[in-house]
């Protein structure tokens, strides 16, 4: 076979769609073809740019927090390697049934021993995976409580309307880092299927700031970025379906303008 | 790394092989919502698909190291990350035997927040742009099995059963459209 059938393969393997045969005969040809194994690279990467034609979405704001913590989270030290067990006994075999029977006791004791041992560090791993993620969590909030004193930041309040008349909320925004931060209390349970979502409106359009839930004692943030160049007029929350909605569908629960 | 002129991605991914935090949020900003219309797009559902963003960038800062930029662009070593992920994880999913429920699958289809009209992401819609009017100049017989390939991770014999094709036309099919494609952006990425 030549390099131009080689090259044809290579149109399909580039999206993993050759079959086993046609995998290993291009493989094998690929290890001594430099020229083949370069085409193939440049093949893969226009296969790879095909994600550019699904639609982009904005995944939700606190996507990033998740990550900040799951970073932290893995890059927890490791723990320690686990010490090893006792060194195994010898036992040299014997007709005795009292020896037989010591043994499989021991031997089940230390086994069991060995379980819990793998149980605990199991638990220690995932407990300082635990403290990093929280360890991270302060960090933001941290972050999120000092971002409130620069210079550039105002604070709107947003009024309960009659789906929630006795919640209050405070928009701290910056116009020039685009953030904005809200706080929200007595907010009672968006219900069952349902979540609050945020929204910037501006002159002619409305837009999703992302999705919250209050909790327990109706109290939430929500942090996001206004990426749009419009200057927003008001902020308004809304219930919707849980997931969120691309358009204001439910009832206004807050609304102030910026 | 707020400044007008955008940072080449090359740059940043150096800084973010020496686990610069910033770079590495710079580059999230930058190619989030990539990966994520790509994952939702592959999945369906979106705690599906956030937590295999998750996972995209959670290796991104693991092995960015090894990215060697002589072997590929920045974004297209993302998207290959991105796919292999979000495959696997329907995979496991179809393996579980879950199906993801048509209202959700739907919910998905129909983005929170179309990213749009900021300057930063001018470079990306360009790209975009291309890619898009590329695959929109495919016959929409080509463009399919390659969509299916892509996106559902369906080999040349699933997806001549799939679309009811030969599987000699299926895979000519995808061949031109590759070749078609590969023509279509080395024009646009040269430059």
């Amino acid at each position: 076979m030549d390099c131009a059938h080689y090259q044809e393969l290579n149109a399909l393997h580039a999206l993993d769609a050759l079959d086993a045969e046609g995998r290993r005969a291009l493989e094998a040809h690929l290890a001594g073809c430099a020229a083949c194994a370069a085409d193939l690279a440049a093949m893969r990467e226009t296969a790879s740019l095909i994600g550019y034609g699904a639609p982009p979405v904005a995944p939700p704001a606190d996507l990033k927090d998740r990550l900040r913590a799951r970073l932290a989270a893995e890059s927890a030290p490791p723990a320690p390697a686990a010490p090893s067990g006792p060194a195994p006994v010898a036992v040299r075999a014997r007709s005795d049934w009292a020896w037989k029977v010591a043994c499989l006791v021991l031997g089940l004791g230390l086994l069991a021993s060995l379980a819990r041992q793998a149980t605990l560090q199991q638990d220690l791993g995932a407990v300082r995976a635990k403290n990093a993620e929280l360890a991270a969590q302060v960090l933001v909030a941290q972050e999120r409580l000092a971002s409130l004193g620069a210079r550039d930041v105002r604070v709107v309040s947003l009024a309960g309307q009659p789906g929630a008349p006795d919640a209050a909320a405070r928009l701290f925004w910056s116009p020039e880092r685009k953030a904005w931060l809200l706080a929200v209390a007595e907010l009672p349970p968006a219900g069952p299927g349902k979540t609050y979502q945020l929204w910037a409106v501006t002159q002619d359009a409305k837009l999703s700031m992302g999705t919250f839930e209050p909790n327990a004692r109706g109290g939430g943030f929500l942090e996001t970025r206004l990426e749009a160049p419009a200057r927003p007029l008001a902020a308004a929350i809304s219930v919707e379906p849980t997931g969120g909605v691309p358009q204001p569908t439910g009832p206004i629960v807050m609304l102030g303008n910026l | 790394l707020d400044t007008q002129q955008p940072v080449a991605d090359v740059d940043l991914m150096r800084r973010v092989a020496q686990q610069d935090q910033a770079a590495f949020e710079a580059l999230y900003d930058r190619y989030a919502a990539l990966v994520y219309g790509v994952t939702l797009k592959v999945l369906g559902s979106r705690p599906d698909a956030e937590e295999v963003v998750l996972d995209v960038f959670a290796q991104a800062w693991r092995t960015a190291g090894r990215y060697d930029p002589q072997r590929g662009r920045v974004d297209a070593w993302l998207l290959v990350i991105a796919r292999s992920r979000s495959l696997d994880k329907l995979r496991a999913r179809q393996r579980d035997g879950k199906v993801v429920e048509a209202s959700e699958a739907k919910a998905a289809e129909a983005p929170v927040v179309t990213i749009s009209g900021p300057e930063k992401d001018l470079l990306i819609a360009e790209r975009r742009a291309a890619v898009v009017a590329a695959l929109e100049d495919l016959p929409a017989a080509q463009r399919l099995p390659l969509e299916l390939a892509y996106y559902k991770g369906l080999s040349q014999t699933e997806i001549a059963e799939a679309t009811g094709e030969a599987l000699g036309t299926v895979k000519t099919r995808m061949r031109l459209g590759m070749g078609k494609l590969r023509e279509a952006l080395a024009s646009w990425w040269s430059n």
